[in-house]
């Protein structure tokens, strides 16, 4: 338990305010001005304000601490001039907290200061500092305030101290009041805003629910129709042939997308498994390019590809390296026009030890505030451009778990008008 | 006499500008005061208060008219009362503080001050 702080008597048989009727008059001024307000700078200005007509003195300044109750912030003063005031927030703030922690009654400068804090002693005196009062609430150090020279020059006494504690006991409730009212504002804005991404993840994921009903139908559609086909109209045997060739391709394509939904669901669920393997990855990538080659030239796209001749052997998933790698060539198609050159490269990286392999394009390019959203499930670079070119908007956040779950990286370099770069790091064997 | 608070704002040349403030100079008043008389300040501008129309003046208001004066005076500038209403003249009066706010009858006299400043 704290200690008891320090309180002032009642200032019996001291000397009396100049004008009492006026002194209680001011402190309902105050409590009303105080109830009134719910803004924690109207609260300081009017607090100040009062003490200021209160008592006739042409300076005031108010410190509150921060939330963590470590740093003391200047929150409003008046009448200081600009110097003397920064060097009173600079080298006075801590001699005025450490008293303003032993008492709960206002001092004034001769006893507020003393030779141990010498360098604040003279800020503050430099500054016009008459009066220092801690602002306390249920307990607790909330700030302080600084009251400069009164006009008619008289000196304080007990009594007028004394109400200018009472006046600081009322400000104390009104700045806390004003303080959880702040907290409570951006406690909201914090809810609507996490209410909103709620709203929104919950929208991309119906519409993915409806792009992956599309994905799934375009090939168990060729699979039914060739079939259907086949038994129906009992075509030629090398009609027939072709379109259950036709069926089965679909329904190959159809098991991997399956398979590639499925992997996607372990991914969010964090239960991705990759079954490693010792893979050379200038076979596989040769083999890789001469299996993608011909689609990809057969959309008119010309495809480079260069590696370097010794590349060591990485440890990976050969299934989910296809896969990142079908991505990137599919996502590169997706979002650059025919002719746009591409290119598939891989080197050997010393430190760590790791193989990259590269897939770029030189289409439009992304900024490079929006790189990082094509990593999120459900976010492609732009909305309306998913629907436009199709997909399930989750192919490059599936990819960049895949490369994670293999102890890789999946990075993005762009610039608008300077095409994209894709980098898959596959950690050495 | 209006009770709610206004400002008229006028500047008659000569690097003064007149604030005409009527009803009650309190908290509703005392911040739309403080930000207009910024705003002179910040032009360097004296002040001159027609304070005929306040019908209440709470400590507050007194607080802001001192730290005003405190801080125009700080800037070279200036900041004079004109034409007190009786609720301002009293609670002046009580405070004693006349001889640190400068005080005039009307404002013709508060200009001729300032200008001859």
């Amino acid at each position: 338990m704290k200690p008891p702080v320090p309180h002032r008597p009642p200032p019996r048989g001291t000397e009396p305010c100049a004008n009492y009727a006026h002194a209680l008059e001011s402190l309902l001024e105050l409590g009303c001005e105080m109830g009134a307000s719910l803004d924690l700078f109207q609260t300081a200005d009017l607090l100040l304000f009062n003490l200021m007509g209160q008592f006739g003195v042409s300076r005031s300044a108010l410190w509150l601490l921060g939330e963590d109750g470590g740093t003391a912030v200047l929150m409003r003063a008046h009448g200081f001039p600009r110097d003397a005031l920064l060097r009173l927030d600079a080298v006075a703030g801590e001699g005025l907290r450490a008293r303003c922690t032993a008492t709960r009654s206002p001092l004034t400068a001769a006893l507020a200061f003393d030779d141990a804090v010498g360098e604040a002693d003279a800020a503050a005196r430099a500054a016009g500092v008459e009066v220092v009062g801690p602002v306390h609430g249920r307990g607790a150090l909330l700030g302080w305030i600084v009251l400069g020279p009164r006009v008619s020059g008289a000196a304080w006494n007990e009594a007028e101290l004394h109400v200018v504690e009472a006046a600081l006991g009322l400000a104390g409730m009104a700045v806390q009041n004003a303080q959880l009212h702040a907290q409570a504002l951006e406690r909201n804005r914090r809810l609507i805003a996490a209410n909103e991404d709620l709203a929104e993840t919950a929208r991309l994921k119906s519409e993915f629910l409806s792009h992956v009903n599309h994905e799934l139908r375009t090939p168990l559609t060729v699979v039914l129709g060739s079939l259907d086909c086949v038994l129906e109209a009992r075509p030629p045997a090398e009609i027939a042939d072709r379109m259950l060739s036709a069926a089965h391709e679909s329904a190959i394509h159809l098991k991997e997308l399956l398979e590639r939904l499925l992997t996607f669901s372990d991914s969010m669920e964090g239960r991705l498994i990759a079954r490693l393997e010792r893979l050379d990855p200038g076979r596989y990538l040769d083999e890789f390019h001469a299996a993608r080659h011909p689609g990809v030239a057969a959309r008119l796209y010309p495809l480079a590809y260069a590696r370097e001749a010794s590349l060591p052997p990485v440890s990976a998933d050969p299934l989910h390296v296809r896969w990142i790698l079908d991505e990137l060539f599919d996502n590169a198609l997706k979002f650059t026009p025919a002719g746009t050159p591409l290119r598939l490269e891989a080197r050997a990286v010393a430190a760590p030890g790791a193989v990259e392999i590269a897939v770029s394009d030189l289409g439009d390019g992304v900024a490079a505030e929006r790189l990082e959203a094509l990593f999120e499930a459900f976010v492609q670079a732009d909305g309306s451009h998913t629907r436009a070119v199709g997909g399930l908007g989750m192919g490059l956040a599936l990819a960049r778990r895949l490369a994670e779950g293999m102890g890789g990286s999946l990075q993005a370099e762009s610039a608008p008008g300077a095409g994209s770069t894709f980098r898959l790091r596959l950690p050495a064997a | 006499m209006s009770a709610v608070f206004d400002l008229q704002s006028h500047e008659p040349g000569g690097g003064v500008t007149v604030l005409r403030v009527s009803g009650r100079l309190d908290a509703g008043g005392v911040p739309v005061l403080m930000k207009r008389a910024r705003q002179v300040r910040a032009a360097r501008h004296d002040l001159v208060l027609n304070l005929s129309g306040v019908t209440f003046v709470a400590s507050s208001g007194i607080g802001l008219l001192l730290a005003l004066a405190e801080e125009f005076q700080q800037a070279g500038n200036s900041v004079r009362l004109a034409e007190l209403s009786p609720a301002a003249d009293s609670v002046i009066r009580l405070l004693n503080l006349g001889e640190f706010l400068a005080i005039h009858p009307d404002e013709r006299s508060a200009l001729g001050e300032s200008r001859a400043a």
